[in-house]
C-alpha cells in the first residue's frame, strides 16, 4: 500500500486521497467544491490530454496543475 | 412579500423546479452557469403568493466565481424566508455540506434530493426519515423530470412558511474556533454569527471588511487572535469541517452500490484529442453548417422571408396601407426602404427568427446531452495559448448564437483577465448565428471563399487571443469542471428551452429593430444617411467595396445580425461580386459588435475596456479587409 501521485496511476485504478499538496486556500476550495478532499476514494479515468477522475457518481475534469497536487494511497 | 430562494450546485434541477413551481422556464442547462442572472418568479402556495428566485449555481458559502458571489449576495441582501436546497441525490455526500452551511447561516431550509430516478438506477439507498432527523430540516425525494416530489415539496414549503422562524431549535455543531470567534461578535448580520465568524476565519474579503466596519476595536482584536490561531493550526480542518460533519450524518443511512459506471465508448471518444476533434467537426458541420446555415438561413429564410412575407403578406399589407394612409412620409416610415414593417419586422421575423431559433435549438441539444462540458475538456489544451481554459468554450460557443447573451455568460469565468479575453474574442472574431447563417448561405456557393473566410476569421481569433495573453498581466487559471452524465435530451425540454431563449432574444431585439428602422428613416429623410455613406466611402474603397456597403456596416453596428441581413440584400441585388462578397463577409464578421452587445460590454467590463475592445475590432476589421483586397489584387496580376 504505497502513496503515489494521481498522475502516476493507471487508467481505471482506484485510490484513496491522502493529501492535497498545496496551502493555497482558493485551490483547496475549488477542489473541495468538486468533492476532492482527503479521505475520499477516486478512480482515474483518463490522463490525457488532461485528467478525468470519478468521485462517487461524478466525473470531474482537472487541469494538470491541479491533478499534480493530488496524492493517493493505492492497494496495488 | 415573503420570498423563497432555490439554491444548489449547477445542474441539479433548480431551473426545472422553478418551472414546476412558477410555470416559467428559464434556461435549463447542463453545465455550470446558465442561470447567470437571478430569475424572479411568483408562486402560489396554500392560497398565498410568494416571490421565488432561481439562482446561479453555488457550491459553498465561499464563492469562487462571480456567479457564486451573486448567489451569496442574494442570500445576504434578501434574507429569503425559505431556502430550498436542491441536490443530486446520488452525489449527496458532496452536496450535504452546503445544506449544513445554509442551516448554520440561520436559514429555514428544505433539502430536496432530486434525480432519484438516476440514484435508484445506480443502486443508491438513502434513509430519508433518519436523514431528516439528523439534520433537523425536512427532506423531500424528487425526480423533477418526471414531476415526482413536487407536491410533497409544496406541502413542506407551506408548512415551513406558515411556521414561525424562531421555532427552529436545531443547533448545528461548529468548529470550536468558529464558535469562539462567533461569541465575540456583537453586531447583527443577515447571516448567523457562526457563519460570519467562519467566513471571517476563512479570510473572506467581503465579510472581513464588513466586520471591520461593524465591530468595535476590541472585538476586532479578539477576532484577529482567533485568526492567528487558525493559521497556526492546520487550517485544512476548518475548510473540511462541514464535509466531515456531513460524512458523519450520512454514515449508515446513505449506501452506494459497489457497481461502477463504465465510461461509454462515445464518451471515451469525446475525451480523446483526435476523437474529440472529429466529433467537433461533425457537430460543427451538422449543427452549424447543415442545420443553421443550410436549413435555417437557406430553406427557412426563403420560405418565411421570400415566400410568406415577401410575396404574400407584405405586398397585401402594403397595398392596404397605401389605401389607408395618404401622407408619403408616414408611408415611408412604415413600408418604405427603411420602413418599420418592410425593413425592421421583415428582418426580425423573416431572417433573424428562423436562423437564431435554429441555432438555439442546436445549442439546447448540445447542452442537454452533456456534450458541452466534454467539449470544454477537449478544448482546454487549445485554449491554453489564448490565456483561457476549457471553461471559456461555453460563452464562446454561445457567442455563435448571440454575442450579447454570451458576454453575460463570461461571468462564469474565474478571473477578470479571462473575462476580458473572452469578451474581446466574442466582440472581434465570433460571428453570431444570424451573421453566421447568412454568411454560410452566401458563401456556400463558393466553397473556396467559405474556406478562406474560415481561415481568416480563425487566425484572427487565435492571433488576438495569443497577443492578449502575452500583453495582459497575471496567470491563466487552471481548468476544473464537473462532467455531467451523457443524456439523450428530451425534445420537449429542448423546445421549451429554445422557446425561452427566443423570448429573451426577441424582447431584446424587436425594440432595437424598430428603433433602427426609425433612425434610418430619419437619417434618410434628412439626407444624413447619404452623408454618412459618403463619409464612409473612402474607407470602403480602401477595402475595394462599393459605397453602399457603408450603410450595411452602419446596420452591422446597430445590430450585427441586421448588418448581415443587409449584406444579403446587397448580394441579392447584385452590387457585390464574389471577391467583394468575401471581403465584406470577413469585415462584417470582425466589425464592431452590435449596439446591444456593446451595451452589455460596457455594463460588464466598464466603459473604458468596452471602448478599447470596440476600437480594436474596428481596426482589425479594416486592416483585414485591406489585406484581403491586396491579396486579391495580387492574385489577379
Ligand atoms: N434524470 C433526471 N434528470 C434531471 C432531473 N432533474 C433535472 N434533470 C436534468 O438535469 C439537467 C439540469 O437541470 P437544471 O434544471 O438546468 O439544473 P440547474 O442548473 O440546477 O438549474 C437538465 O438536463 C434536466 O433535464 C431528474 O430528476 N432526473
Amino acid at each position: 500500500m504505497g502513496i503515489i501521485a494521481l498522475r502516476q496511476m493507471r487508467n481505471g485504478q482506484k485510490g484513496k486521497i491522502v493529501e492535497l499538496a498545496t496551502h493555497d486556500r482558493t485551490i483547496l476550495r475549488k477542489l473541495r467544491s468538486l468533492g476532492i478532499i482527503p479521505g475520499v476514494s477516486v478512480r482515474l479515468l483518463r490522463r490525457f490530454p488532461d485528467t478525468v477522475i470519478e468521485i462517487g457518481y461524478t466525473k470531474v475534469a482537472l487541469d494538470r496543475q491541479y491533478a499534480a497536487l493530488i496524492y493517493l494511497s493505492c492497494k496495488d | 412579500m415573503h420570498s423563497i430562494a432555490l439554491i444548489g450546485n449547477p445542474n441539479v434541477g433548480k431551473s426545472l423546479l422553478f418551472y414546476h413551481l412558477t410555470g416559467n422556464y428559464v434556461t435549463v442547462a447542463n453545465y455550470p452557469g446558465t442561470t447567470v442572472e437571478i430569475t424572479k418568479g411568483q408562486v402560489n402556495l396554500g392560497g398565498r403568493n410568494y416571490v421565488i428566485y432561481d439562482t446561479p449555481g453555488m457550491y459553498s458559502f465561499s464563492p469562487i466565481t462571480e456567479e457564486e458571489a451573486v448567489t451569496r449576495r442574494l442570500l445576504w441582501e434578501l434574507a429569503p424566508d425559505l431556502v430550498v436546497h436542491v441536490t443530486d441525490a446520488k452525489n449527496l455526500p458532496r452536496m450535504l455540506p452546503l445544506t449544513l452551511e445554509l442551516i448554520s447561516a440561520g436559514f429555514q431550509v428544505i433539502l430536496v434530493l432530486n434525480m432519484m430516478d438516476e440514484a435508484e438506477k445506480a443502486g443508491v439507498r438513502i434513509n430519508f426519515t433518519r436523514l431528516a432527523e439528523r439534520i433537523g430540516v425536512p427532506v423531500v425525494a424528487a425526480a423533477f423530470t418526471q414531476g415526482r416530489g413536487v407536491t410533497a415539496l409544496k406541502r413542506e414549503m407551506i408548512k415551513l412558511l406558515a411556521a414561525n422562524k424562531s421555532q427552529q431549535f436545531f443547533i448545528l455543531r461548529e468548529h470550536p474556533l468558529v464558535a469562539k470567534a462567533a461569541s465575540f461578535l456583537q453586531a447583527q448580520y443577515p447571516f448567523s454569527r457562526q457563519m460570519v465568524a467562519r467566513l471571517y476565519l476563512e479570510e473572506d474579503q467581503e465579510i472581513k471588511k464588513l466586520v471591520h466596519q461593524k465591530e468595535s476595536r476590541e472585538v476586532q482584536e479578539y477576532l484577529a487572535g482567533c485568526l492567528a490561531k487558525v493559521k497556526k493550526q492546520n487550517d485544512n480542518e476548518l475548510l473540511l469541517y462541514r464535509f466531515r460533519q456531513a460524512e458523519m450524518m450520512l454514515s449508515g443511512i446513505f449506501r452506494t452500490s459497489t457497481r461502477h459506471s463504465k465510461m461509454g465508448r462515445l464518451e471515451a471518444l469525446m475525451l480523446q484529442p483526435l476523437g474529440g476533434f472529429l466529433l467537433m467537426v461533425v457537430v460543427a458541420y451538422v449543427g452549424l453548417y447543415l442545420l443553421v446555415g443550410r436549413f435555417g438561413a437557406g430553406y427557412l429564410v426563403d420560405l418565411l422571408e421570400g415566400v410568406l412575407l415577401g410575396e404574400i403578406v407584405l405586398p397585401v399589407f402594403s397595398a392596404w396601407l397605401h389605401r389607408l394612409i395618404s401622407s408619403p412620409k408616414t408611408l415611408d416610415l412604415l413600408v418604405g426602404d427603411f420602413g418599420i414593417i418592410t425593413l425592421g419586422l421583415r428582418y426580425a421575423l423573416g431572417v433573424i427568427l428562423p436562423i437564431v431559433s435554429t441555432y438555439f435549438f442546436v445549442f439546447a441539444w448540445l447542452e442537454d446531452s452533456g456534450y458541452l462540458p466534454r467539449l470544454a475538456f477537449w478544448a482546454n489544451s487549445w485554449m491554453r495559448p489564448l490565456g483561457l481554459n476549457g471553461r471559456a468554450i461555453l460563452p464562446l460557443t454561445l457567442g455563435f448564437g448571440c454575442g450579447t447573451m454570451a458576454v453575460l455568460v463570461t461571468r462564469t469565468l474565474e478571473s477578470t483577465r479571462e473575462r476580458f479575453i473572452a469578451t474581446f474574442l466574442l466582440a472581434v472574431a465570433v460571428p453570431c448565428s444570424a451573421q453566421l447563417g447568412l454568411i454560410l448561405a452566401l458563401l456556400s456557393a463558393e466553397p473556396v471563399f467559405l474556406f478562406l473566410w474560415l481561415v481568416m476569421v480563425g487566425s484572427i481569433f487565435f492571433l488576438s487571443g495569443k497577443v492578449l495573453n502575452s500583453l495582459l498581466p497575471g496567470p491563466r487559471t487552471p481548468f476544473f469542471m464537473e462532467l455531467p452524465p451523457l443524456r439523450l435530451p428530451s425534445l420537449s425540454a429542448i423546445l421549451q428551452k429554445t422557446g425561452a431563449r427566443m423570448r429573451w432574444y426577441f424582447r431584446e431585439i424587436c425594440p432595437v429593430f424598430i428603433g433602427i428602422s426609425v433612425l434610418l428613416w430619419f437619417l434618410q429623410q434628412t439626407g444624413l444617411l447619404q452623408q454618412i455613406s459618403n463619409f464612409l466611402a473612402p474607407l470602403m474603397a480602401l477595402m475595394g467595396l462599393p459605397s453602399q456597403m457603408g450603410t450595411v456596416f452602419l446596420f452591422g453596428f446597430l445590430r450585427r445580425d441586421y448588418g448581415a441581413a443587409g449584406l444579403w440584400d446587397l448580394y441579392q441585388q447584385g452590387f457585390l461580386d464574389g471577391g467583394q462578397l468575401l471581403i465584406a463577409a470577413v469585415v462584417l464578421t470582425l466589425f464592431l459588435p452590435c449596439l446591444a452587445q456593446l451595451g452589455i460590454m460596457m455594463r460588464e467590463r466598464g466603459l473604458f475596456f468596452a471602448m478599447i475592445i470596440a476600437g480594436c475590432a474596428l481596426l482589425v476589421a479594416i486592416m483585414a479587409g485591406f489585406l484581403l483586397r491586396l491579396l486579391f489584387a495580387l492574385a489577379v496580376i
